[in-house]
């Protein structure tokens, strides 16, 4: 079974919200849901919809039919009604010729509460055509809002009775499991952090990784992290190489435009070898671009950020779990290789709710090398085989760090062959790194077949989801990024191959070609849309015929 | 514990750096009574200036230029327990980084910023700074800079900062005395410090004649923002000083191992 439904209106009538706490009516039936949701650059007016997808099966994008529109203003009704068989209205506010007519408004103003309360009332009623008890949404706000939830469930009441007077049940849904966490991709990475030991978290506000930052500092002290909302980016990446330098586990968030402020001090923690990991959840470019629209034109910009050569370790999470797995991983690689790395999101990712199997103990925080000489011995820099100095930080030790080229020590130098031993020395931890990543899951495989699909970040979903639908063929998400994992490309035998992302060049492709000779039929969409499986099966039927 | 490095010295003879580095030495040598050395960690910003780090046995961060307060607030932030101090240039703090110095200012992070202010761009040799006197001749100003030099006392009196001096590197002696000062001080501590560049802005002659030290600290901030702001003299010592929390006590929080599966179970 899989089935769908859309809430839409206009900046703050509450869309977002009454799409989480709707697609929770069913997650916390043991549904696997996924809610993608699409808003615009402003605070009030626009056009904003929840777009909830409800399936017995593990689901990793929206599709856009589906049963019902809940229409919370009637300019909205036209851009959706394509893909919905029914719509639910506030009939207090406008009349349509069909659908059902609930006056949501009326209700809010019986109950004596504020207007977006009538979204409890539409809940309430989506219950009924549901038959879903009305209990499962009265649950969901006492634990959301605890005592004052009481509004919330008056309203949903009475959206209930008048739907069980008035309406025609859609569906008739019964508990199928457990309930199942509901979170998003943003979410899913700070919780991947945290397991990994993080500290502090640092982020400047910028679309689509803002919601980190809120969700983080609403429980900074639950979870023991502090978190700062700093002057610009350029503080939050500095701030957080100082952190990491005096012993914390930090993270810095940010998008494309943000992260491009950052590519200074992204060197530094190249040169100094400080652990920074550093969220960049992609938007649409160039510029402010398609401010809360999604893309993946990030790529090569993250694969080569910073000035300069130095070790780096990019991923790129497919899904909300994965998300929470590589959030730590990059972590915990950072600090045993001593260099930055990058979890390379994008707005589908960051911003869709998911329901979510995390078992937590996969991640856990891993011990950097450690020094455990003579305070006086101390060498931050010293030279290594592995290229890794044994960390130390004071007061234990002396510890001199440097934007500049250093000797062992860390004092400043221009000989030439010192310089070329640090140089080599930061380098060499490249080839552990290659080493690491074979043992951790650089690709991940999906089905069977020499018609292979790469892709990448959240494109996985869809893509996943449509070559199922035709069959016979393989689906590569690229997990790792830098270093790029040919080992695991040159180990797949392809007939044909194609590529699925987000952008006009094709990033991955070019990469594929570059390091593997391969040469994939490009897939692309650069709209600031993400790819449904729907969209993606004609596609991928003309590729490999 | 010794704090001379064997790193050899390379500032041109004469350099009002030496000054400071005198200046810091001989504080750190008689806090060392109070405090604990190794739990000092310096920051120094990219520039003439910035050298000082190498000169120092003292852990310390040599970062990008402009950045120094930044990274200040980064290091309180993971260990309060460490003792930050800062060494930037004007350049650096005035022109490349400003917005993190107000910040830093207003935030009251716990640390010290002493900048070495020569009133140009040293290690580049010789653009004309913030701090640079209208009329300045310097490689990019071939014509005389055209605008009124930024003053940093003024400003960081009207951002907040808790702890406002001026120094002198020609007075090594009255410079350690704020130094220690500011060290000790709970709070974003600032001082501006006059330096002759010999190469690129000999200020020397300027100096001496200008320069009064201050007898007492002034009563208020708005007589703090006169004396900052007076022409006749330059004046130097402790302007201003206040106790107020620190952005450490106010953001901080106590790592703790995050029950992320009770988290989970919460998003069901
Ligand atoms: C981002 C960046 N821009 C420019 C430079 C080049 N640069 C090096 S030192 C310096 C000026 C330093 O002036 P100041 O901070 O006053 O220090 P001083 O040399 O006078 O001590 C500049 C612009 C740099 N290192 N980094
Ligand atoms: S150029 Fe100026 S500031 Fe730099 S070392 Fe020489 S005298 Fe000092
Ligand atoms: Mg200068």
């Amino acid at each position: 079974m899989d089935f769908g439904f859309r809430i839409s209106g206009m900046a703050g009538d509450g869309v977002k919200g009454a799409g989480l706490v709707a697609a929770k009516l069913f997650s916390r039936l043991g549904y696997h849901v996924f809610v993608h949701v699409e808003y615009q650059s402003l605070i009030r007016g626009g056009h904003n919809a929840a777009i909830v997808r409800v399936s017995r099966k593990k689901v990793r994008c929206h599709e856009e039919k589906g049963d019902l529109l809940i229409a919370l203003q009637d300019y909205v009704i036209p851009m959706h009604r394509v893909y919905v068989k029914h719509v639910l209205y506030d009939s207090s506010k406008f009349s349509l010729e069909e659908g059902y007519a609930l006056p949501m408004s009326e209700f809010a103003k019986q109950a004596k509460a504020p207007p977006v309360f009538r979204n409890a009332s539409a809940l309430g009623a989506l219950c009924y055509l549901y038959g879903i008890d009305v209990e499962v949404l009265n649950g969901i706000y006492r634990d959301a809002y605890g005592e004052k939830a009481e509004k919330d469930i008056v309203l949903a009441e009475m959206g209930y009775r008048y739907a069980e007077e008035h309406f025609e049940q859609i569906r008739k849904i019964g508990r199928v499991g457990e309930a199942r966490a509901l979170l998003d991709g943003n979410q899913a990475a700070g919780l991947g952090a945290l397991r990994a030991g993080l500290r502090c978290y640092y982020a400047y506000p910028m679309t689509p990784s803002s919601s980190l930052l809120h969700f983080l500092a609403a429980r900074k002290r639950e979870l023991g992290i502090t978190v700062v909302q700093p002057e610009n980016e350029i503080a939050a990446a500095v701030m957080a190489i100082g952190s990491a330098f005096a012993g914390a586990r930090v993270m810095v968030g940010t998008s494309g435009g943000g992260f491009a402020l950052m590519q200074e001090a992204f060197s530094l923690a190249g040169m100094a070898e400080v652990p920074v990991l550093f969220l960049e959840s992609q938007r649409g470019g160039p510029s402010t671009g398609l401010p809360t629209w999604h893309a993946q034109q990030d790529l090569r910009f993250v694969l080569h950020a910073g000035h300069g050569e130095f070790p780096r370790i990019v991923a790129s999470p497919g899904d909300v779990e994965d998300t929470f797995y590589l959030a730590g991983d990059l972590l915990n690689l950072a600090w045993r290789y001593q260099t930055p790395a990058v979890l390379l999101m994008d707005r589908y990712l960051s911003e869709s709710a998911a329901t979510a199997e995390i078992d937590v103990e996969k991640v856990k925080e891993e011990p950097p090398l450690l020094y455990r000489g003579e305070a006086a011995d101390y060498r931050r820099y010293l030279i290594t085989d592995s290229g890794i100095s044994p960390l130390a930080f004071p007061p234990e030790v002396v510890l001199k760090a440097t934007g500049n080229e250093h000797d062992e020590l860390g004092f400043t130098t221009d000989d030439a062959e010192v310089s070329a031993t640090m140089y080599e020395k930061r380098m060499r931890k490249i080839g552990g790194i290659v080493e690491e990543l074979k043992q951790r899951q650089a690709v991940r495989i999906f089905g069977e077949g020499e018609d292979v699909v790469f892709t990448w970040g959240s494109s996985t979903g869809a893509t996943v989801e449509a070559a199922q639908k035709l069959g016979g063929i393989k689906v590569v998400q690229v997990r790792y990024l830098s270093p790029f994992p040919t080992w695991e490309i040159e180990r797949l035998s392809i007939e044909r191959a194609a590529c699925v992302e987000c952008n006009y060049t094709g990033q991955l492709a070019s990469l594929l070609k570059e390091h593997a000779c391969i040469e994939a039929e490009l897939i692309t969409r650069y709209d600031g849309r993400p790819f449904t499986a729907s969209e993606l099966v004609p596609k991928l039927r003309e590729v490999f015929g | 514990m010794k704090l001379a490095t064997q790193v050899k010295i390379v500032w041109c003879p004469g350099c009002g750096n030496f000054g400071i580095l005198k200046a810091f030495k001989d504080a750190a040598a008689e806090l060392a009574e109070v405090v604990d050395l190794r739990r000092m960690v310096l920051v120094s910003g990219v520039g003439c200036h910035g050298k000082i780090a190498d000169y120092l046995a003292l852990s310390s961060f040599h970062t990008i230029h402009g950045r120094v307060p930044a990274m200040l607030a980064g290091i309180k932030l993971a260990n309060p327990e460490l003792i930050a101090v800062g060494f930037a240039g004007d350049g650096d703090a005035y022109n490349e980084g400003l917005v993190h110095l107000i910040h830093a200012a207003k935030k009251n992070i716990d640390a010290t910023l002493i900048v070495h202010d020569n009133a140009v761009y040293g290690l580049t040799t010789g653009q004309a700074t913030a701090t640079s006197a209208r009329g300045f001749r310097g490689r990019s100003t071939p014509e005389g800079n055209p605008e009124e030099p930024l003053n940093p006392v003024a400003l960081m009196l009207a951002s907040g900062a808790s702890f406002v001096a001026r120094g002198y590197a020609g007075d090594a002696s009255h410079l350690k005395e704020i130094i220690k000062e500011a060290i000790l001080h709970r709070g974003f501590a600032f001082i501006d410090v006059l330096q002759p560049c010999v190469t690129f802005n000999n200020t020397w002659k300027l100096y001496r004649e200008k320069v009064r030290k201050m007898k007492d600290t002034p009563e208020s901030i708005d007589e703090a923002m006169k004396l900052a702001r007076a022409e006749d003299e330059i004046r130097v010592g402790i302007l201003y000083r206040e106790e107020r929390s620190t952005y450490e006590d106010e953001m901080r929080i106590e790592p703790r191992d995050a029950d992320v599966n009770a988290l989970l179970e919460r998003m069901k």
